[in-house]
């Protein structure tokens, strides 16, 4: 009973009523330094997104062009577009189908290209994620309707709900709307079941989508969620961008302090998640990310973080691969497995990186005595 | 040298079963005399007889060679013979001070004078106790403390420790060993019950192992090894199925069950955070004060956290906040209390009223028209199940064994099918057999997929049980292992540093 008034007294004033809290990194979230030590395969600067061609050669965009990277780690450039690319797949055929922010291009090669960049009426406005289903339909994530894509971090501070998942039959050029309302879209994903899910980053949830409908399947993550990739043997990865953190949900929660941060500083200065940290003294900081003594904390609150977790088909995290607090591999924003290869895409290092699962899976074992 | 206490086929018998049978005892002049054996072997029963709180139904006493006859306990203080208790016996709502010179005050009692007397004393001890502050905020083990003070202050020539050590910090450990060995070289003889058996071969000259109220065998402790004690006390060789094997794997996460964010509970429990998964042990090992136990009572409603900034407490992903612990039992948390003779059960009723009293707690169970029928049945379903032993079907909880009492309060709570289930030092006070076959119960909680936590003192259980082991420290978590990487270094140094 004193719960439920609270709660509504709570409400009409947008206040919670219990103090603020992020959930923690623990069991199978539980801190590592895999993404931190892992061997880097690339360089380049503007790295957005990666995929899996059908010949099994990693294909990564940066700025406007398609590189294909060889085993070794040799750039080729593919191909060029006009504008920067924001997202990035490849239909198992071969045929590159590329986010343009507000377009999506499905290149079918021999000048043969279809571009789209409506749908449900209105234009897309920040294409964040494209995922080539199965049955060859294509599923794009339109973060913002009133933001455009770098500006995610003015969509944060909004608490922007404009994103939508859309379905896109690449033969006949035909959308479709699955769900609108989100909380900035930035990934989907079909699973052998044919469940739909996405993530919605400002609601640091993956939603499975029916219906017109979304439903949480895997709710209060500690991160702000991006692409999701298929996982061998089951499951599929998820990437987050960033860690939540008190100071931001805290600023998110105070209203006149958001904006007046927002028309008052610089938005690379604002107290926002970051897909890098640690280059500038003027960044927010807080009381136990000071360094001391030339030594950072290793629970400071991150700015910057590196999560990609391992997602089993019930939605069970299973292990994780981190980047922590004072690391270099952060903002993992794309993720994709080529039979034992696991490369990850830091997208605040500007670095492709690559991991064996088996040897992830061996660690792992060892730890579970599996 | 003849012995300051002597008994001669002593026997005690409880509803015409014998909880001890025939055994003959000694004890020497400033000799550490340590009583082992299961749970309801019969060592209570045994040393009770030896304070007066019990009355033998046949066989002699004899001290100093000259028999007597101990009707109350203040007969056996009066003949030099005080006991401290497994569970203490001292009144919550008065000081230290006040507890130290109960039943001895003088006519005239100044408050000062009592409270410096009583800071001279302790401190005499080396008990880090304040004697203005009252019992009822003591921790376990400063009451333990002021327990053993109580029986120091007495001038006891016997003193008859029941499970001293059972609630007592590493250090403080230490410490009570250290004032063992002072009351010995004064000539004080000193009765020692333990379960914790490196103790006993530890501290005392000689061992008595008793089984089922039978003497088993009496020798000098340098003739005994952990292994023989074992086999002793139980008849089989235990101690591998217990501590003995390294835990070779363990259980993968299920679902996130508990999520409790920046946790705050006044100056006890500060900005903890930690989660729990359902088919696992979650095992939390600390000292004492880290604020394990405070944490899971705020869970469970039992205690409430700090209004403002108190953080939050997530069950399933809902955010809960208990003030009573009945809403908490309804959405499916048990908590089995650290102390169960308090908190766990009501000791004059029957095991099986004990256990529909927890059924009663039970979401969408009906509370009026209650058939004796139906109490019976549930009674000894879960009897059976947990295998709580008893003289007859309608004992009490009070007349059952240590081991046995645990089970009687696990029972009470399994029957309410809870999801999340806290074991709160699951086995203290517990025998070797009873320890197994708890922690069996508590393997197969996870097994079957529920979300359970053992909350434990006692590194070798918290290592063995869990799979994944928290380690507490001043108010939070401080620190993760699999058990599989954990070594008792490890987890130790993160407990303390």
């Amino acid at each position: 009973m004193f719960d439920a008034l609270t709660s509504a007294v709570s409400g009409v004033f947008n206040k919670r009523s219990s103090g603020l809290s992020v959930p923690i990194l623990d069991g199978p979230l539980k801190p590592n330094n895999l993404l931190e030590d892992a061997p880097v395969l690339a360089e380049i600067e503007g790295l957005e997104d990666i995929a899996i061609g059908p010949d099994g050669h990693l294909h990564a965009v940066a700025g406007r062009a398609i590189f294909k990277i060889s085993a070794s780690g040799e750039l080729i450039e593919v191909s060029e577009h006009q504008q920067a690319i924001t997202a990035f797949a490849i239909q198992a055929d071969g045929t590159f189908v590329v986010g343009l922010g507000t377009s999506v291009v499905i290149d079918g090669g021999n000048g043969a290209r279809t571009v789209v960049n409506h749908a449900g009426g209105q234009p897309l406005n920040a294409v964040t994620a494209i995922h080539a289903a199965d049955d060859g339909s294509l599923l794009i994530c339109d973060g913002s309707a009133t933001r455009p894509y770098p500006q995610w971090s003015h969509d944060l501070m909004e608490k922007g709900r404009t994103g939508r998942l859309i379905r896109l039959d690449p033969a006949s050029g035909r959308t479709e709307v699955l769900c609108s309302g989100l909380a900035y879209a930035f990934g989907a994903h079909v699973d052998p079941r044919g469940r739909v899910l996405v993530s919605e980053s400002w609601r640091h949830q993956v939603d499975i989508v029916k219906g017109g409908r979304t439903t949480a399947a895997i709710p209060a993550l500690p991160g702000y969620p991006s692409r999701i990739a298929p996982a061998e043997g089951g499951g599929f990865w998820l990437t987050f961008f960033a860690c939540r953190t008190q100071l931001v949900e805290f600023v998110l929660r105070e209203s006149d302090y958001r904006r007046e941060m927002m028309r008052t500083i610089e938005p690379r200065y604002w107290v926002a998640p970051a897909l890098s940290s640690g280059d500038d003294f003027r960044e927010p900081l807080q009381a136990g990310g000071v360094k001391q003594m030339g030594i950072l904390k290793p629970w400071a609150p991150p700015r910057s973080y590196g999560l990609v977790v391992r997602y089993d088909e019930e939605f069970i995290p299973v292990y994780s691969l981190h980047s922590r607090v004072g690391g270099r591999h952060h903002g993992i924003v794309s993720v994709a497995q080529h039979g034992d290869d696991l490369f990850v895409l830091s997208k605040g290092a500007g670095r492709i990186l690559r991991l064996s699962v088996s040897e992830i899976e061996a660690k792992e074992a060892l730890e579970s005595g599996l | 040298m003849n012995p300051i206490l002597e008994m001669r086929k002593i026997t005690k018998v409880y509803a015409r079963a014998a909880a001890v049978e025939d055994i003959d005892f000694s004890l020497m002049p400033g000799e550490v005399h340590a009583v082992l054996g299961e749970n309801g072997a019969g060592k209570s029963t045994l040393t009770k007889m030896m304070a007066g709180v019990v009355t033998p139904t046949r066989g002699t006493i004899l001290l100093d060679g000259k028999e007597v006859t101990l009707r109350t306990p203040s007969e056996a203080v009066r003949a030099g013979i005080a006991m401290v208790f497994q569970e203490t016996s001292l009144v919550p709502s008065m000081t230290v001070a006040q507890n130290l010179f109960l039943g001895n005050e003088k006519f005239f009692n100044r408050v000062r004078g009592t409270n410096i007397a009583a800071q001279q004393f302790l401190q005499s001890l080396s008990f880090d106790v304040d004697p203005t502050q009252h019992v009822v905020g003591l921790g376990a083990a400063k009451k333990q403390m002021v327990e053993i003070a109580r029986a120091m202050l007495l001038k006891a020539r016997i003193i008859v420790f029941d499970e001293p050590t059972a609630t007592l910090t590493p250090e403080e450990k230490r410490h009570f060993f250290e004032l063992v060995a002072t009351l010995k070289s004064r000539g004080v003889s000193v009765i020692f019950i333990s379960h914790a058996l490196e103790e006993a071969l530890q501290i005392s000259d000689r061992i008595t192992v008793l089984r089922d109220g039978k003497l088993v065998v009496t020798d000098e402790t340098v003739n005994f090894d952990r292994a023989r004690i074992v086999q002793a006390m139980v008849g089989r060789s235990l101690s591998h199925e217990l501590y003995g094997t390294k835990k070779t794997r363990v259980r993968k996460a299920g679902k996130r069950v508990l999520s409790v964010r920046n946790l705050r509970v006044g100056n006890v429990v500060k900005n903890n955070s930690l989660s729990v998964f359902a088919g696992q042990i979650t095992g939390i090992f600390g000292l004492v004060g880290s604020g394990r136990t405070e944490t899971f009572k705020v869970v469970a409603g039992v205690i409430k956290r700090d209004y403002t900034n108190g953080g939050e407490v997530f069950l399933k992903g809902r955010a809960v906040r208990y003030r009573v612990p009945a809403p908490g039992v309804r959405d499916g948390i048990a908590y089995i209390t650290e102390d169960r003779k308090v908190e766990g059960f009501f000791e004059t009723m029957a095991i099986k009223t004990n256990v529909f009293v927890g059924l009663l707690a039970k979401k969408g169970f009906r509370k009026f028209w209650l058939r004796n029928g139906e109490i019976d049945a549930v009674g000894e379903r879960w009897t059976e199940a947990l295998q709580v032993r008893s003289v007859t079907k309608s004992a009490r909880v009070i007349e059952l064994s240590g081991g046995n009492q645990q089970k009687a309060v696990v029972a009470k709570s399994l029957v309410q099918e809870p999801e999340l289930i806290i074991f709160d030092e699951p086995t203290r006070g517990v025998d070797v057999g009873a320890i197994a076959e708890i922690h069996q119960i508590i393997s197969r909680l996870a097994d079957e997929g529920k979300a359970v936590v053992v909350i434990s003192s006692y590194l070798p259980e918290v290592m063995l049980l869990s799979d994944r082991l928290l380690v507490a420290r001043q108010g939070k978590v401080v620190e993760e292992f699999s058990p599989l990487e954990a070594t008792e270094e490890k987890v130790m140094y993160a407990a303390v540093h």
